[in-house]
């Protein structure tokens, strides 16, 4: 029987089984103590009958029988009966009540004990699993570990309130019924009966005043109390949850507030600038040293310095190289060795020719090796719209090798084309950036390894394509969000490889 | 393996509830004997003595001393004010794991993983135990409560009879017709 069966049947038990049993014995004393008070009329029967009532009852009721037959004064023998059934400890002994109450409890929490013992051995296993990677690969490789064992502390979460519920609602019935008190004025009320019956005649003037003094009280008070009690616990468990909203919509968003808050590059966006923005991919942007490259909307600026002007529909000049600025003085601050690198920030229509033409024009008279290409995210926690980076490098560096190849045609990606496992994603399928992202993720695991940075070739066969579509492609191969909405954790970190 | 601060709160926490209940259980087992004792002293005829006995001890005791001093009153007993202060402890070192918990969200080294892997250990060993303390607390008070209630019945028995004898033997001493209320 799983974990689950169990619970399931100790929720039978609570639900159906203990209601039943509580009403039951509730019902076996009362049917047992009319027994009692319609055998007084023959004293010498009562000791016998006395002998069957359940054992709370069984001593006094057999001793006011017993007086009774030795024809003592009724008064006395009342008497006597209510001050020993005041003494009387109904119920089992604290110490086996405590075992009970222990044995009880882990049996109810059994499933919510041993999912909380689960994810803490998850954790563990997922510190392990993590040791040797890095930056996002973490969060890939230790969710598949960590999930499924929330899941499960979430699943015996909901199964202990339904049995908190029902444990609450048996206390309540014992409570009604079976308390000490209830089974003392039970108890009681029979004597009474009983003494009425065996000597209809007698007084009994002590016995009467000491039970009207001992009647249960019958005032509002604690009704009361204990609707005040619930309106103030439903009110804690409403302020609760209220402060709580938070992490659990987060938890079932599968957000992260992981972004890095430490210091960003300061990029500022020019006027009219329309930076793309996507759910995923991207990291950090935290290099400080690079000149930022703005292409569009009207102009194309290094480092606030104007290097040509773009026309109406964001294409460059035909006349481009011829007519540029020159902004070998500009960059000589940012060359290192001969190369530089760049932030890119592009505008969202800009088609990919405008921005390839400047890049290659950058790469051939001035030695640009490599260019963060800039998008916007807006991951949970960060409070506002964050830039992200993707690595772009203009041409394959020296022994370095792609672990798959993205080859950019029309409305189609297709990964490693012509390779006996290639796969093409249509970017008119609804999920396609869920199947490129995995797809990439695979691929550069399985060539590389979990612990390596990917590295990604690129082959774009329609220059046409507008920026923020070749951004959404790249985006998407670097994302490792699990669902369309942004998850807040940074991409893979992939340097994607321009080969054509 | 636990480890850490989740460690020491819940050793300290589950230590410190089983600790706080067994000492409501001694202290409450020493009431009921005490009651118990004062009940012997009074039907033994030395009530004075057990009364100034009762007026030294607890303020639990208030109800066995208004019986001892022959009140007509149903006793009027009432959980214990450390049964409530020990209940309202109970919850205190799961709420200060869950608190130091949300201190841990959002951390990004290796050692917090230890951490929290020993947060959810020690929810996993305080919940069945902070749910036994409170019902032992509970049913040592309950048990206690009712010790009292009996010892104040018995003394409340005597204090009536005593009242009626007083009553039957005003009325014949008035000479007033009135019958025996406790002839058969």
């Amino acid at each position: 029987m799983s974990s689950l069966e169990g619970i399931g049947a100790f929720v039978f038990f609570l639900v159906v089984a203990a209601p039943i049993g509580i009403i039951a014995i509730a019902i076996r004393e009362r049917m047992a103590l009319a027994r009692f008070v319609r055998a007084a009329a023959d004293p010498d029967r009562l000791k016998d009958v006395a002998l069957k009532l359940p054992l709370a009852y069984r001593a006094p009721a057999t001793a006011f029988a017993g007086e009774l037959a030795r024809k003592t004064p009724l008064d006395e023998a009342l008497t006597q009966a209510l001050t020993r059934i005041a003494n009387t400890h109904f119920g089992r002994p604290v110490p086996v009540r405590a075992a009970a109450a222990l044995v009880i409890s882990v049996l109810a929490l059994g499933g919510f004990i041993a999912s909380l013992t689960g994810a803490a051995q998850a954790i563990e296993a997922a510190a392990v699993a993590a040791r040797d990677l890095a930056g996002a690969r973490v969060f890939l490789e230790t969710k598949a570990i960590l999930d499924p064992a929330f899941d499960l502390v979430r699943t015996y979460v909901r199964g202990t309130q339904v049995l908190g519920i029902s444990m609450s609602v048996n206390l309540a019935l014992a409570w009604w019924l079976l308390r000490s008190e209830v089974r003392e004025a039970r108890f009681v009320k029979a004597l009474i009966e009983a003494s009425i019956a065996a000597r209809p005649n007698a007084t009994a003037p002590v016995a009467g005043r000491v039970a009207a003094l001992l009647a249960p009280e019958r005032s509002l008070t604690a009704p009361v109390a204990a609707f005040a009690f619930f309106v103030a616990a439903l009110a804690t468990s409403l302020a609760t949850l209220w402060l709580t909203s938070g992490f659990r919509e987060s938890n079932a968003g599968q957000s992260y507030a992981v972004w890095p808050a430490d210091a960003r590059a300061p990029l500022v966006s020019p006027s009219g600038m329309v930076v793309p923005s996507f759910p995923g991919g991207g990291s950090p942007v935290r290099e400080r040293s690079l000149a930022t490259l703005a292409v569009g909307p009207e102009r194309v600026d290094l480092a606030g310095d104007l290097l040509v002007d773009l026309d109406a529909r964001f294409a460059l000049p035909a006349s481009f190289p011829q007519g540029a600025n020159d902004v070998s003085r500009v960059l000589s601050g940012f060359k290192r060795g001969g190369t530089f690198e760049l932030n890119l920030l592009g505008h969202a229509s800009t088609p990919m020719t405008t921005i390839l033409g400047v890049l290659m024009y950058l790469k051939n008279e001035h030695g640009l090796q490599r260019v963060t290409c800039v998008l916007e995210r807006a991951p949970a926690g960060a409070g506002a719209r964050v830039p992200a980076g993707l690595k772009l490098e203009l041409g394959v560096p020296e022994g370095v090798a792609a672990a798959t190849t993205l080859v950019v045609e029309g409305s189609r990606v297709v990964l490693d084309p012509g390779a006996a496992d290639s796969i093409a994603v249509d970017r008119t399928d609804p999920a396609w950036r869920l199947r490129l992202g995995e797809a990439v993720r695979v691929r550069t695991g399985a060539k590389q390894g979990a612990g390596a940075v990917p590295v990604i070739g690129l082959v774009l066969r329609s220059t046409e394509l507008p920026y923020d579509r070749f951004l959404e492609i790249l985006s998407s191969a670097d994302s490792t969000c699990p669902t369309t909405a942004d998850c807040g954790v940074p991409g893979l970190g992939a340097r994607f490889v321009l080969e054509r | 393996m636990m480890t850490g601060a989740p460690l020491v709160i819940t050793a300290a926490g589950a230590l410190g509830m089983i600790a706080a209940a067994v000492a409501v259980a001694v202290r409450q087992r020493k009431l009921n004997d005490t009651a118990t004792r004062l009940v012997e002293l009074a039907l033994g005829g030395r009530a004075d003595e057990a009364r100034i006995q009762a007026r030294n001890e607890s303020s639990e005791l208030a109800p066995v001393l208004e019986a001892l001093g022959g009140e007509l009153a149903a006793p009027k007993t009432k959980l214990p004010l450390i049964t409530w202060i020990v209940l309202a402890v109970i919850p205190l070192p799961t709420l200060a794991l869950a608190l130091y918990a949300r201190q841990l969200v959002g951390a990004v080294d290796a050692s917090s993983l230890a951490l929290v892997s020993s947060v959810l250990q020690g929810v996993a060993i305080l919940a069945p135990v902070s749910i036994t303390v409170a019902y032992t607390v509970v049913a040592v008070a309950r048990a206690g409560q009712r010790s009292i209630r009996g010892a104040c019945v018995t003394l409340l028995a005597k204090n009536v009879k005593a009242a009626v004898d007083a009553e039957v033997a005003e009325a014949l001493r008035r000479g007033t017709n009135l019958r025996d209320p406790r002839g058969e």
